[in-house]
C-alpha cells in the first residue's frame, strides 16, 4: 500500500484537492505528519481537521471509481491539505525616510497557519489557484505591507542611522502584528515574528567617510606627536651634552678630568648621534608616506601637461601650414588676376569668383 | 502526592472531564485520543491568552506607549512557544504483543492523569490572568505588571508541560 503524497515542492504550503480527480488502481493511505493538518470537505461542510494520523485507504482506488460512478458515496469530497510548520517569507522593502533619503531592503516575516485555523484558507483557494506556495502568499501581501506598515513607519523615522536601532525593528513587528492581523487572520495565518534588513543608507556611508577621515587625522596626529617626543629627547640629550662637556673643560681646567667623565661624554654623544639617525628615518618615512600621494599626483599632471603640450604643438603646426597654403594660394591668384588686367578681361564676374574662391579656401581650412 | 490506586486519580479525571467532555482517561483504546484532547485543550487555552495579548498589544501599539507593545510581542512570542511544544509534543508509543517494551501501569497512567490536570490548572490560570490584564489596561491604561505575571503563567506553564515527556517516557 502505497501513501499519498500531496506536496512535491518544499515551497508548497498548502494545496486544495478534489478526490474524485485522484486516479489509481489500489487506495492510497494518507500518512499526516505532526507538521500537516488535513481538512476533510465534503458535501460542502467542512468535517474536520486531523492531524498526526493515518488515514488509511484514503484516495484512489479502482473500488472508489467504481463507487463514484455508480453514485454511491459523496457527491463531492475535498481535502485541503496544510503545512501547519513555520515558514519564513520575504518580501521587497523600498521607500524614502523622513529626511529624503532612500531605503532599500528586506522584511522578513514568520508565519504559521494553526491546525484550528487551516479550514479559513477556503477563503483564499475561493479566488486564488488550487495549490499556494510562498510566491503566492507573498504576491498577496506585498501591497498591503507597503502602504499600511512600510511607508507609515519609514515616515516616523528621521535619517538613514535610526533606522538601525531597536525602536525601529520593534515598531516593525508592532506595525506589522497590529496592522496585518486581520488580513492574515482570514487566510487563517499566524504572524510569529518580523524582522527587517535594510541595505546600507547614504547617510551611513556618509558617516563611514567621515569616520575614514578621522581615524586618517588621529594617525598624522599621533605621527607628529612621536617625532615631537623624539626632537624632545634628541633635545635634552645635546643639553647633556654641552653641560657635560662644560664640566670636562671646567675640570681639565683644574687638572681634574676623570675617566668617568670622559666616559658618560662618549655615551651621550653616541646616544645623540642615535636618535639623529632615527630621527631622520622616521622623517624620511613620514615623508615618504606624505608625498607617496603628492607623487602620483605629480606624475598625473606630468602626464596631463605632456599632453597640453603635444596638443598645442600639433595646433600650431596646423596653423603654420594654413597660413602657408593661403599665402601660396594667395601668390597665385595675384598672379592670375595680374594676367587677366593685363589681356584686358578683368570684369565684375572675375572679381566675384576671385572673392568666392577665397572664401571657399578659408572654409577649408577651418 | 503520589498516586497509586486507581480510585486516587478519580477526583483528577472528574475534574479534567468538567474541561474536555469526551475525556478517556488514557484508558487501552482510547489512549491517542485522549493524548490528543489534553494538547488541543491546551492549544486552545494558549490560543485564548495570546488573543488577550493581541488586543492590549494593538491598543498600546495605538497609544504610541512602545514599551508595554513590546512587553506584549515577548509575552505572545511566549505563548507561540507554548503552543509549539504542544504541538510537537511526543505522544507516547504503542507496544504490540510480544514487545521487548515495558507495558504502561495503572500507576503511570494516573501520574500522567494528574499531570495533565496540572497543566490544565495553570493554562486555565494563565487565561484567567490575561483576562484581567485586559480588563486592568481598559480601566487604568496601564498592566504592565499583570502582563509579566501572564508571561510568567505561561512559562511555568511550558515547563511544566516539558515533564510530561518523562512521564509518557514509562508508557
Amino acid at each position: 500500500m502505497s501513501n499519498y503524497r500531496w506536496r512535491n515542492r518544499p515551497d508548497v504550503l498548502a494545496t486544495l484537492t478534489d478526490t474524485g480527480s485522484l486516479k489509481s488502481w489500489s487506495s492510497k493511505d494518507v500518512v499526516l505528519k505532526p507538521n500537516e493538518a488535513v481538512t476533510i470537505i465534503s458535501n460542502g461542510k467542512i468535517q474536520d481537521t486531523l492531524s498526526e494520523t493515518v488515514l488509511r485507504n484514503y484516495t484512489g482506488g479502482w473500488t472508489r471509481w467504481l463507487g463514484g460512478k455508480l453514485g454511491m458515496g459523496a457527491a463531492d469530497h475535498k481535502l485541503l491539505f496544510t503545512m501547519t510548520g513555520p515558514f519564513d517569507l520575504m518580501f521587497i522593502v523600498e521607500g524614502q525616510l523622513n529626511d529624503g533619503s532612500k531605503v532599500k531592503g528586506m522584511a522578513n516575516l514568520r508565519l504559521q497557519f494553526n491546525r484550528e485555523d487551516a479550514a479559513k484558507l477556503l477563503n483564499v483557494f475561493a479566488n486564488g489557484p488550487r495549490t499556494i506556495d510562498r510566491a503566492y502568499v507573498v504576491g498577496m501581501y506585498q501591497r498591503e505591507l507597503d502602504e499600511r506598515v512600510l511607508k507609515p513607519l519609514m515616515n516616523k523615522f528621521s535619517d538613514g542611522i535610526s533606522i538601525r536601532s531597536t525602536d525601529f525593528q520593534q515598531a516593525f513587528e508592532s506595525a506589522c502584528r497590529s496592522e496585518l492581523r486581520t488580513s492574515l487572520g482570514l487566510a487563517g495565518i499566524t504572524l510569529l515574528k518580523a524582522f527587517i534588513t535594510v541595505n546600507e543608507t547614504d547617510v551611513e556611508r556618509l558617516a563611514f567617510y567621515r569616520n575614514q577621515i578621522e581615524t586618517a587625522q588621529a594617525g598624522k596626529q599621533i605621527d607628529a606627536d612621536a617625532t615631537l617626543a623624539e626632537i624632545e629627547r634628541a633635545r635634552e640629550i645635546t643639553l647633556s651634552r654641552i653641560g657635560l662637556e662644560a664640566d670636562v673643560a671646567r675640570a681639565k681646567a683644574r687638572g681634574e678630568v676623570e675617566a668617568q667623565l670622559e666616559h658618560e661624554l662618549k655615551d651621550l654623544r653616541k646616544q645623540e648621534a642615535v636618535f639623529a639617525v632615527e630621527r631622520d628615518h622616521e622623517q624620511g618615512m613620514s615623508e615618504i608616506r606624505v608625498s607617496e600621494e603628492e607623487s602620483r599626483m605629480e606624475i598625473a599632471m606630468t602626464a596631463f601637461e605632456q599632453v597640453q603640450e603635444n596638443k598645442r604643438k600639433r595646433m600650431q603646426l596646423q596653423s603654420d601650414l594654413n597660413q602657408e597654403r593661403q599665402s601660396q594660394t594667395d601668390d597665385v591668384q595675384r598672379d592670375m588676376m595680374g594676367m587677366a588686367a593685363e589681356h584686358g578681361a578683368m570684369s565684375p564676374e572675375v572679381m566675384m569668383e576671385f572673392l568666392r574662391q577665397q572664401t571657399e579656401q578659408k572654409k577649408a581650412d577651418k | 502526592m503520589a498516586i497509586g490506586s486507581p480510585s486516587d486519580a478519580l477526583p483528577y479525571v472528574r475534574a479534567i472531564q468538567l474541561l474536555l467532555g469526551g475525556y478517556g482517561a488514557y484508558s487501552r483504546e482510547k489512549r491517542r485520543e485522549t493524548d490528543v484532547a489534553v494538547r488541543e485543550e491546551v492549544g486552545r487555552a494558549a490560543n485564548r491568552v495570546r488573543n488577550h495579548l493581541n488586543n492590549v498589544h494593538d491598543s498600546a501599539y495605538r497609544a504610541d506607549d512602545t514599551a508595554l507593545a513590546a512587553a506584549c510581542s515577548r509575552a505572545i512570542e511566549e505563548v507561540d512557544a507554548l503552543r509549539n511544544d504542544v504541538d510537537k509534543a511526543a505522544t507516547g508509543g504503542e507496544h504490540p504483543f510480544f514487545s521487548l517494551q515495558k507495558s504502561a501501569s495503572r500507576r503511570t497512567i494516573n501520574k500522567l492523569i494528574k499531570h495533565d490536570h496540572d497543566t490544565l490548572q495553570m493554562v486555565t490560570k494563565a487565561v484567567n490572568s490575561s483576562n484581567e490584564m485586559e480588563k486592568t489596561f481598559a480601566e487604568d491604561g496601564e498592566c504592565l505588571e499583570e502582563l509579566l505575571r501572564c508571561q510568567q503563567l505561561v512559562s511555568s506553564c511550558r515547563g511544566h508541560f516539558s515533564e510530561r515527556s518523562k512521564v509518557l517516557r514509562k508508557i
